[in-house]
């Protein structure tokens, strides 16, 4: 089976619709197969890192209770974009996962670098 | 094959490949019960495995695959216990699906 | 070497926004970006659109719209300038040109 470099970007905030969790349904998916994945959260997106979410009652799925699980599954490149945490007065909150920051400029060689970039 | 599982005075809806239905009426003898069905009669390494998943799934919301369940083993309890074998002669045949059906789980979807 | 494709109107969606914030990053400029369907109202010179035409101005790589989509909303004669105008096959053509395209949704 040919490899591919698979980045996904998840840039929606949680519960805003069914993207994130679609999102997740690709990389679970992509693990499956052993393709190389990196996960990024960017913009809104990184509110996905927060520990204190519950979405119990609401029907929708909380993707980040899946995140720390990740590295069972070979997902060990996740990232988020510098600063968007701290452009949210959220820097001090707690995370479901330690994660490191990627720059703008880094964001831009890591969707060069992909084989197959997919955006949500 | 019976869509109800009779336990005492409980009567818990299954559904047509014989997972409950409503996960929260899990208990251990429902568990016995349904190990049962499969010709399965549970012992201490049985639950240790079934509490494992259990735990695994309340914490991430997913539900693994074979291979990540082994890994999962191997992490928790040792390199001895976490292989596919192991796995395999607690709950023979289709292990992931007969231990997610006895743990009171949704049905595996993927199978790689 | 990455066709951006975005669909969405710049009022409901951040997409152009952060597409841009990472192309104006990148030391590269052999990118470039196709704006189809509601995307097309990026190129309005509405007020609210000013920040995003200052960006794709100082922006190395080129950002183009979708002629089909632009007809179909009756929007040829307010536009700015910085976008070059394609239709079908033009974008066809893009998707070939590109070593790979991504949308962002």
């Amino acid at each position: 089976m040919t490899l591919k470099n698979i980045l996904i970007i998840i840039r929606q905030a949680p519960y805003s619709s069914l993207l994130p969790a679609a999102a997740l349904d690709v990389l679970l998916t992509a693990a499956a197969f052993e393709q190389p994945i990196t996960l990024l959260f960017m913009g809104e997106g990184v509110q996905h890192l927060l520990s204190a979410q519950n979405s119990t009652g609401s029907g929708m799925k909380n993707i980040s209770k899946a995140l720390p699980s990740l590295e069972l599954y070979e997902v060990d490149q996740v990232f988020m974009e510098k600063d968007a945490l701290a452009n949210r007065k959220l820097e001090n909150e707690k995370l479901v996962l330690q994660v490191e920051s990627l720059s703008l400029n880094q964001i831009a060689d890591a969707i060069e670098k992909a084989d197959q970039v997919f955006n949500f | 094959m019976s869509n109800t599982l009779l336990i005492k005075d409980k009567q818990l809806k299954l559904d047509k490949n014989g997972y409950l239905q409503e996960l929260a009426g899990w208990d251990k003898a429902v568990a016995e019960a349904l190990a049962n069905k499969e010709g399965l009669a549970l012992g201490s390494e049985h639950w240790e495995l079934i509490h494992l998943l259990r735990n695994f799934h309340q914490q991430s919301g997913l539900i693994p695959s074979t291979r990540v369940l082994v890994k999962l083993i191997a992490k928790e309890f040792g390199e001895e216990k976490g292989k596919s074998a192991y796995l395999m002669s607690l709950f023979p045949d289709a292990p992931l699906k007969k231990i997610c059906k006895i743990a009171g789980l949704p049905r595996p979807i993927n199978c790689v | 070497m990455t066709l951006h494709l975005i669909n969405k109107s710049p009022a409901k969606s951040s997409a152009l926004n952060e597409c841009l914030s990472v192309l104006e990053a990148s030391n590269n400029s052999s990118s470039a970006i196709l704006l189809i369907e509601d995307a097309v109202y990026s190129a309005l010179k509405h007020p609210a659109n000013m920040a995003l035409h200052e960006k794709i101005k100082k922006l190395a790589s080129p950002c183009y719209l979708l002629k089909e989509d632009l007809l179909m909303r009756g929007l040829h004669a307010e536009l700015v300038e910085g976008f070059t105008i394609v239709d079908y096959a033009g974008f066809v053509q893009l998707s070939l040109d590109f070593k790979k395209v991504q949308s962002w949704s």
